[in-house]
């Protein structure tokens, strides 16, 4: 909207600006000299008849009070039609480009179903709403159909669609909109829990509408994915989830896919319960390793990945993994991932016994979350530049896992299930030394009650907690006696 | 230690403003115009559009901005702006609709998108929300639909209800 201008032309426009003024400046005076003149005559006429009201008697008028109703009436009417007039004329000084800007901070039902309905101006406005994002949401025994999506492209008053939000959505449907001018400017398109059939995955593959889209979207998809992302939509493809994937025997090929996605660099395919029954997950490495090699971001279950060297991945989240020497050495300690700031493991199991030898120091990962895993507390004092630690897990697996992590300055905890006396756990975690750099303390607290009222030793450099869950009024007193000196956020 | 150079903004109605460069550059119309121009000790730049008023509040958002940056309001708005912006954009925005209307102007004069986008939710904001009865009543706009064109549109908009 704030198009830019070279300076010359923005000169130029400012000198040019005085005279090409000073004809519409002339006619708005001419208009306001009408609208005073007008306005005199009306304001000399009510002046002549207070006058006369004057002259009659004061019966008159409660005799005839109709007619004095129906006059007040009439000039409060007068009134109110003049003051909503004033009040847009403001307004009116905006012109469409920022009319725009402000209804592209709008949902698009609520543009839709009310904005567009407040006036042929408002409606017009619509069209040069620059960032348009349309959510369609079906039901699994209704999807959106074929019709009601060459209704939208029929009506929608706007070429800028950018974000499309589809779920259950039928393959006709998303065939008619694969096939639609209107989709030139989509960069992000959410297809979960859609239906993806031939018909639909061949013409999203060849539509020459939908080469921008850097952005999809396919978890709880079914179908044709292989042909779907070989074609052209797909080249400019950045980010791809497909979590929760539970047939990929019905996709044939799936393990080539990524041979069409050259610029993608983020890949999300969690969840799959089936994955590997279907997909082989080493043959699938192997077999793209060259785009995965350029992945900042990957989030995928097993642990079969590690052969490979992922030189610029930034971000790492892995499931259902055995997280045992092997697998940490090879992401942290190998310099198979050289620049990974952030890991993120969750629902794994350890193998002890696997853990042999010493091992080498970790300087790039800042930000590492643990959720119902064991045995991750190893390699902490390895981790030199860890910053952030978020522990999600069981009393259990975090008592038994305590290790120094001094360079660890914003700790999350969030513990589950109480099997050892929470006593015994809060005399560990308020006097242990493993944590002593921590100034940010996030945690739910759980039975508070059981802590006793010494002081914590631990945690000198606190400046600052964060109660993650509501807390009763007994427990917000011990914790404020445990922590006199702290800013306690309830 | 060298001072620092400022510029002087005059405004519509002859109001003069001295403002430090490195503020102001936060308006691209400026910035332009700084770099086009030669090397004044303080130059003078003239701002034909926009009133002493404005003016003085769009400096007074650059002069807190350009050290600390305006955090990217999401589009569209999930709630209320209030939710999305921190305490110094909410008192700054405490103002009567016509200083709004000619802060959106300003900002969009001088190409201050920061400045623009903030103004411009605040009235996304005041529309989100309401039928188009009560956005008719906030802005004194005349209904000049016909019922049969209302009802026609009514009827285009079913694609877009939800199952």
């Amino acid at each position: 909207m704030t198009r830019k201008l070279s300076s010359t032309t923005k000169k130029r426009k400012f000198q040019q600006h005085s005279t090409e003024d000073e004809q519409p400046q002339k006619l708005a005076l001419v208009e306001k000299d009408e609208a005073y003149n007008k306005m005199s005559l009306i304001n000399d006429g009510m002046l002549d008849m207070i006058r006369k009201a004057d002259t009659l008697d004061f019966q008159y008028y409660l005799d005839n009070f109709e007619m004095v109703n129906e006059f007040v009436g009439n000039v409060e009417y007068f009134v109110m039609k003049f003051n909503a007039s004033r009040r847009w004329k403001i307004w009116d000084r905006l012109n469409s480009d920022i009319w725009g800007e402000i209804f592209s901070y709008i949902p698009t039902s609520e543009m839709v179903h009310s904005v567009q309905l407040v006036s042929k101006t408002f409606r017009s406005n619509l069209k040069v709403v620059g960032n348009l994002e349309v959510s369609l949401i079906g039901l699994k025994r209704c999807l959106i159909n074929e019709t009601r999506v060459n209704c939208m492209l029929s009506y929608i008053h706007s070429r800028n669609i950018t974000r499309l939000e589809l779920r259950h959505f039928s393959g006709h449907a998303l065939a008619a909109l694969a096939s639609s001018r209107r989709m030139r400017n989509l960069k992000s398109l959410d297809l979960s829990v859609s239906e993806i059939n031939e018909y639909a995955a061949n013409h999203f593959s060849q539509s020459k509408y939908m080469k921008n889209i850097t952005k999809l979207d396919l978890d709880h998809c079914e179908g044709y994915f292989s042909t779907l992302l070989s074609g052209r939509a797909t080249r400019n493809l950045k980010h791809l989830k497909m979590n929760f994937i539970r047939h990929y025997a019905r996709c044939k090929g799936t393990e080539k896919f990524t041979s069409s996605c050259r610029k993608l660099e983020s890949l999300e395919l969690d969840y799959c319960r089936t994955f590997d029954s279907y997909l082989n997950i080493k043959s699938f490495i192997q077999q793209n390793a060259s785009t995965l090699v350029r992945l900042s971001y990957l989030n995928i279950p097993g642990d079969n990945v590690f052969s490979v060297q992922f030189s610029k991945l930034c971000s790492l989240s892995l499931s259902n993994i055995v997280l045992d020497s092997f697998v940490i050495e090879s992401i942290l300690f190998s310099g198979n991932c050289p620049i990974l700031t952030t890991l993120s493991v969750r629902d794994s199991k350890s193998n002890t016994a696997s853990r042999k030898g010493t091992v080498d120091s970790n300087r790039s990962l800042t930000n590492l979350s643990i959720s119902s895993c064991d045995n991750f507390g190893w390699f902490l004092p390895n981790c030199l530049s860890l910053h952030k630690l978020s522990l999600d897990c069981t009393q259990n697996e975090l008592f038994g896992n305590f290790r120094a992590a001094l360079t660890v300055q914003e700790l999350n905890l969030n513990i589950r299930h109480w099997y050892h006396e929470p006593l015994e756990f809060y005399e560990t975690l308020f006097n242990s030394s493993s944590f002593n750099s921590v100034s940010l303390l996030k945690c739910n607290f759980p039975s508070l009650k059981y802590c006793n009222d010494d002081v914590c030793k631990s945690f000198t450099n606190l400046q600052k907690i964060v109660v993650t869950r509501m807390l009763g009024y007994e427990d917000r007193e011990t914790l404020k006696e445990l922590f006199p000196k702290i800013d306690i956020k309830f | 230690m060298s001072e620092t150079k400022q510029v002087e903004l005059t405004s519509k109605d002859k109001v003069s403003f001295k403002v430090d460069r490195d503020v102001i550059l936060m308006s691209g119309l400026v910035k332009d115009m700084l770099e086009e121009g030669d090397e004044d000790e303080t130059p003078i730049i003239p701002i034909p559009n926009v009133d002493s008023k404005p003016l003085q509040k769009v400096i007074e958002y650059c002069q807190y901005h350009h050290k600390e940056p305006a955090q990217e309001i999401e589009k569209p708005l999930k709630g209320k702006i209030e939710d999305v912006i921190c305490d110094w954009d909410k008192k700054f925005l405490e103002i009567d609709q016509s200083l709004l209307i000619e802060l959106i102007m300003a900002a969009n004069y001088l190409n201050i998108k920061d400045l623009l986008d903030l103004t411009c939710a605040k009235v996304a904001s005041m529309i989100k929300g309401k039928s188009p009865e009560q956005i008719r009543e906030m802005f004194g706009i005349e209904n000049d639909f016909t019922p049969e064109e209302e009802a026609k549109i009514r009827e285009e908009n079913k694609w877009c209800e939800e199952a």
